[in-house]
């Protein structure tokens, strides 16, 4: 009982407010808040610095490279930092100070960054294995080299999104995707122009839970790529193939025909199957007939396309 | 406990008039002034609540040494109105107009000791809109915190704050 009212007596300093309370508080406020409430005394910024899991920059139009640099020695236990920009900021330093101090990152969002190099991928790769989620859309100038060797050690992504990374997504990328990162669930390849069916197929064979996968405008993908998708990923609840111009009627057998052969798999296995195609979209995919399509449309009853 | 409870109830001399009094929960403030409530309003205060049942319901005198008999009245009012179904918009805006900024940290306080989760979300609220996008200044001085830093880290923690507020306001400076 003594303890009890100890520790109440502590409380009512508000400089020794515990973590969790004055967290509690931040978690209502912006981010620049915040980082203003890490500036009161020593005793906040040890308890910001301990609790804070969460920080968004993408508010920050300017100088967000030397505040990157600033607070990551200090917010060391960030689970999800987003970094989207509009005008590109970050530098290859910014990113290895996130890598170097911010090990338990799960969530990283490196929308637009133009100015990185594969310095930050590498140091991504060998900071933060635990990422299950990464963006870097529009990041054009990664290398696919540096994407495989990203690949080979964060074995734990479950969302991937390099959208517009037109260097970087290759088929030797995506064949080190699918060989490591087994339980990738989404992955954006929109416009990455150079991926063929070999790329697409190691997905397939290899990240067997994939279920929303965005291949518009990679215009060499055939029918192969769908086929294989269609066999091999039962969970498949969004295919994005938008100016796949090589599309044909096959791929939509195909994928007619999966709904039959996932729906026996999935009885064997006593699954309540919420499975099934939500989302397809094939505009601009020329040479498909309305009788494929609508095979298609009869096989899932709640379709979009 | 409860012998240490009672004696000290007896020098208060409050009197016990209401005859259903054996169902009623006595709550003592840390200035030893009791206030009588329904079980219902105790059963909101989780850390009143495990007490009881601690207990098996024998006691129902509860001292609480960390809440004032200013502050108490509130709490309860807020207690009464959360079980009654009637926490409003509209309750809550009137609720808060009455406190000043020592208040509300008072019972923010009084309502992570007494575990009442409605009432310290509500408050984190409160504070949280008092706070927001004012000055590390402000922020100290509407919480009595002293500033512990050296003029050396002051120096860095200026800068960062000039790198968190330029930009946001984009005709702050010329883009070059």
């Amino acid at each position: 009982e003594e303890e009890e009212v100890k520790m109440i007596m502590m409380i009512r300093e508000w400089k020794d407010i515990p973590v969790e309370l004055l967290m509690q508080i931040l978690s209502l406020l912006d981010d620049q808040t915040v980082i203003t409430a890490s500036h009161v005394c020593h005793g906040w910024r040890d308890s910001i610095s301990f609790g804070l899991t969460h920080l968004s920059l993408s508010w920050c139009s300017k100088n967000m490279n030397n505040l990157v640099l600033s607070l990551a020695p200090k917010f060391t236990k960030l689970q999800t930092l987003i970094l989207r920009q509009d005008k590109p900021q970050l530098e290859d330093n910014a990113v290895e100070a996130v890598s170097k101090f911010c090990p338990d990152l799960q969530v990283l969002d490196l929308t637009k960054s133009f100015k990185l190099t594969d310095r930050s991928l590498y140091a991504i790769a060998l900071g933060c294995c635990d990422l299950r989620k990464l963006n870097i859309s529009g990041c054009s100038a990664f290398s696919d080299k540096a994407l495989a060797y990203l690949a080979s050690l964060c074995r734990k992504l479950k969302v991937l999104n390099l959208c517009g990374c037109v260097k970087a997504v290759s088929d030797t990328a995506l064949q080190a995707i699918g060989h490591y990162c087994n339980e990738l669930q989404f992955l954006n390849l929109g416009w990455c122009e150079q991926i063929s069916d070999v790329g697409v197929m190691s997905l397939a064979y290899g990240c067997p839970d994939l279920r929303t996968l965005d291949l518009c405008g990679c215009v060499l993908i055939t029918d192969e790529s769908v086929i294989a998708l269609a066999n091999r990923c039962p969970h498949l609840r969004s295919l994005g193939l938008y100016y796949c111009k090589n599309i044909t009627d096959r791929a939509m057998y195909s994928l007619a025909q999966s709904k039959v052969k996932n729906k026996m798999w999935g009885s064997v296995n006593g699954e309540n199957d919420e499975d099934g195609l939500r989302t397809l979209n094939i505009s601009q995919c020329t040479s498909l007939t309305p009788s494929a399509v609508q095979a298609v449309c009869d096989s899932f009853p709640a379709l979009h396309t | 406990m409860a012998e240490e409870v009672s004696s000290q109830m007896n020098s208060l001399s409050i009197s016990e008039t209401n005859p259903s009094s054996s169902a009623t929960i006595s709550l003592v403030s840390g200035d030893d002034i009791v206030f009588k409530v329904e079980p219902t309003i105790a059963k909101e205060m989780e850390t009143v609540q495990s007490f009881i049942d601690e207990t098996d319901g024998k006691i129902t005198t509860i001292p609480l040494p960390n809440i004032s008999s200013h502050d108490l009245p509130y709490v309860i009012e807020y207690c009464e109105k959360s079980i009654a179904g009637k926490i409003t918009k509209e309750f809550e805006a009137e609720f808060v107009k009455k406190l000043n900024n020592e208040e509300v940290k008072e019972l923010f306080l009084a309502a992570n000791y007494l575990n009442i989760k409605k009432l310290l979300d509500f408050l984190s609220q409160v504070i949280a809109d008092r706070i927001a996008n004012k000055s590390v200044e402000y922020v100290r001085r509407y919480f009595g915190i002293e500033n512990d830093f050296t003029p050396e880290e002051e120096a860095k923690l200026r800068e960062e704050l000039a790198w968190t507020f330029t930009g946001v306001d984009p005709d702050d400076e010329d883009e070059n």
